[in-house]
């Protein structure tokens, strides 16, 4: 199932199915390993709802909710 | 017997360990300059080993090199300009494959590489084991495993880049498979490039054609100013448009996926297989430190405790501290014969310097507490628990570091730690109001009064209180910045959050003295020199009395008020009389604008002059004390006045350089704060006396 990553909750995961989007973001994200393929786990929300903490690469990684919105997983 | 000298380069990604590889690599060999034309920190230190002499040259940690932020194109530009003998590539061996990314860039820079695969302990502790051969049979470069933390695996590091540098060691040149249809476009941009003789002798030509299909804006300024310029752009944007069709996604997507492809298949092969522990120590950390109803205390318990440990520990130093100076003025006094040389030595020199170097613990126990919550990984945390709130004003998590260093330290490398922020505004807007936290010399302004007026035991509580004052205004400011000057732009907040880590003692130490001695840099030069000068303002013109009976404690009033400073401060007090100063307090606010510190030792010249029994050497706090014209309400307005006015000169040359020179910003930055720093005490000193307190 197709999912936009800022809608999964903690404990959630998936594979990046496409990043959205041109530019500086996407490249940032591209950088960090955030690729067609990687998988990601959600970890947790920030206590006041934004930021995420998801899991990639085998690393901790955050981003708001915002440029989550541009990444679509492929939910497990 | 030979003494070579060459240079390498350290480059890593941040969080990887890569200071404390410096650290003992060099060990207190170091030295902070700036790269030429920009302000970034320039980290240099040399090792010696064996019969070498290495120059080592400390790049700022990336992920990348793509063009995109400050540090990123220093850093490359340090390699492609300069040309170090070698790089060192500080891996972070337990998260192998985000770190690997920035070497396969490296790798296509053509310089001698070698891995240093560090914090290899913590890599075996989560279950991992690389194959070292193999990697370097994969990656075709030297590959070293280093603790940095237990410095293990220094002396390997420096053998292995010696023969790396000696034998010339060319990094085996692994093509990283971007696949038939990116070759193709590869090799058609090859045949162009090489045709510039000149620039493929002065830049890899691999880099250059990988760059230029990724799009990287300064490649491309690059090749557009070359003799194919015109050729090559057109070739690159026709192949660009051919991949993006062709994959149905920007090439950049493609290349970074086959970089990482490229990692991928070497870690399969290389690592052997264990079980992998899915939550490590620092998870289970995070499941309290970050935890949705303890994230926010825990976050201002933090806070707080690193100005009460740090108000506690460093207050007896501060007394010793005071007690030499003060000890230094009674022997200068006891030895020069009264005169004009006594008091510049003990007013202007002794006097001015003391002020400012009272302090200096308090600055030091400070920035060794926010060493260390930086250094164990919880100021990501705490940026990523802070981001909601910081953006809502108009601010970014990482906003968060820029004003911590600055407060208690100093803005001029807050102003420049904002350069970790990627997006204009970002950057802008945390540069606005970094100034605004109270720093390592305005520290001593608000120590003296408060010390001076008010009861000990309320003293953290009232200094806490200032912070967070400092830190609404700073707030507030960024939220007026938003909706007035940058309404409508975005800006993104993608950020690691490192796993925790125990700090070494050795890199805490260092990273305490390299941003204490910047404060004391300022001591040491601008500050003596202002000091010479305010000395001078108060001094001249000499007064002598005509009449013979009049007392010494005349004389001394009339010296003040007569001298040059005096006149000044008379001209500038109906300003600062609606927030209940004098003209004294126009001197210190003007003497600040230098630099914050001469705040503090320009009362010290005003009351040491104003002393009448050159034996009696009281503390400046005593002696303030003693003066009636005081009450803890015009403190107060004195101390809201000096929180929020102008940054200093320093800050403010620094200020413009980073926002892009342009005046606009700079004086919109002094009317700002110059404006609402005397609203606020106004509103202070004139609330307070409606409200009864005060004289």
């Amino acid at each position: 199932m197709e999912k936009i990553l800022s809608e999964l909750k903690p404990k959630e995961s998936g594979k990046v199915k496409k990043i959205y989007g041109e530019g500086m973001l996407h490249k940032r994200l591209l950088d960090m390993g955030i690729i067609k393929g990687a998988k990601i786990e959600v970890i947790k929300v920030a206590p006041l709802g934004d930021p995420i903490d998801i899991k990639v690469k085998g690393y901790h990684l955050s981003l708001r909710k915002e440029e989550a919105a541009q990444i679509s997983i492929e939910v497990n | 017997m030979r003494n070579r000298k060459f240079t390498i380069a350290l480059a890593g990604n941040p969080n990887s360990g890569k200071s404390t590889i410096f650290n003992n690599l060099t060990g207190a060999h170091q030295h902070v300059g700036n790269y030429p034309g920009v302000t970034v920190e320039k980290k240099e230190g040399k090792a010696s080993f064996q019969d070498y002499e290495i120059n080592v040259v400390d790049l700022p940690g990336t992920y990348s090199l793509s063009a995109y932020s400050e540090d990123e194109v220093v850093a490359r530009d340090f390699i492609i300009n300069e040309k170090p003998d070698v790089i060192v590539d500080i891996v972070d061996s337990s998260n192998l494959e985000r770190n690997l990314y920035l070497a396969t860039q490296l790798m296509e820079l053509e310089i001698p590489l070698v891995l240093a695969m560090n914090m290899n302990d913590m890599a075996e502790k989560k279950g991992q084991d690389v194959d070292y051969t193999k990697l370097f049979d994969l990656l075709g470069v030297a590959i070293v495993s280093t603790v940095g933390n237990k410095n293990i695996g220094t002396k390997e590091l420096l053998e292995t880049i010696i023969k790396v540098y000696e034998e010339k060691i060319k990094t085996k040149v692994v093509h990283i498979g971007y696949g038939p249809e990116i070759r193709e476009e590869m090799d058609k941009l090859e045949q162009i490039v090489k045709k510039d003789k000149e620039l493929v002798d002065q830049y890899p030509w691999r880099w250059l054609i990988v760059k230029m299909l990724e799009n990287d804006s300064s490649v491309l300024d690059i090749v557009g100013k070359s003799s194919i310029a015109q050729e090559a752009i057109a070739q690159n944007e026709n192949g660009r448009r051919h991949l993006q069709m062709h994959f149905g996604d920007i090439p950049e997507t493609i290349i970074a996926d086959r970089r990482y492809g490229f990692i991928s298949g070497a870690c399969t092969e290389a690592l052997k297989p264990s079980i992998e522990q899915r939550h490590d120590l620092s998870d289970k950390i995070d499941k309290v430190i970050l935890n949705r109803i303890l994230g926010i205390p825990i976050f201002a318990l933090v806070m707080y405790a690193i100005f009460k440990v740090t108000f506690i520990f460093s207050e007896p130093m501060v007394g010793w501290f005071e007690k030499f100076f003060e000890g230094l003025s009674g022997i200068a006094t006891t030895y020069i014969p009264e005169g004009l040389f006594q008091s510049f030595v003990v007013d202007g020199l002794i006097g001015g310097v003391g002020g400012v170097l009272g302090f200096f613990p308090l600055v030091l126990f400070m920035f060794f507490a926010i060493a260390f919550f930086e250094d164990t990984g919880y100021m990501a945390r705490a940026a990523f628990v802070m981001d909601k709130l910081m953006s809502k004003f108009g601010l970014h998590g990482k906003s968060f570091l820029p004003m911590m260093i600055s407060t208690n330290g100093c803005a001029v490398p807050g102003i420049m730690a904002t350069r970790t922020l990627e997006s204009k505004k970002d950057r802008l807007i945390t540069m606005m109001v970094t100034p605004f936290m109270i720093c390592g010399a305005k520290l001593p302004i608000f120590a003296l009064f408060i010390g001076a007026f008010f009861p000990t035991k309320y003293g953290a509580n009232i200094m806490f209180s200032m912070y967070v004052l400092s830190v609404i205004i700073a707030f507030g400011s960024a939220w007026a910045l938003k909706k007035l000057v940058f309404k409508g732009e975005t800006a993104y907040f993608v950020m690691e959050l490192p796993p925790y880590r125990i700090p070494t003692i050795k890199g805490l130490l260092l990273k305490m003295w390299e941003r204490g001695w910047m404060y004391i840099r300022k001591a040491g030069t601008i500050v003596i020199l202002i000091s010479i000068i305010i000395w001078a303002g108060f001094t001249f013109p000499q007064y002598s009395p005509k009449e013979e009976n009049v007392s010494e404690e005349e004389i001394a009033a009339v010296q003040l008020e007569q001298s040059y400073a005096g006149r000044f401060g008379h001209f500038v007090e109906p300003v600062v009389k609606p927030i209940g100063l004098d003209w004294r307090s126009g001197i210190a606010f003007m003497a600040g604008i230098a630099a914050k510190e001469v705040v503090v030792s320009t009362f010290g010249t005003i009351y040491s002059l104003g002393e009448v029994d050159p034996e009696e050497t009281d503390s400046l706090r005593e002696s303030m004390q003693k003066d009636p014209s005081w009450d803890p309400l015009k403190a107060l307005a004195f101390l809201m006045f000096s929180l929020i006015y102008l940054p200093c000169f320093v800050a403010m040359a620094v200020f413009y350089r980073e926002s892009g020179s342009q005046l606009k910003w700079t004086l919109f930055l002094i009317f700002w704060t110059t404006v609402m720093a005397w609203l606020a005490s106004f509103a202070v000193y004139q609330g307070g006396r409606i409200l009864g307190f005060g004289v």
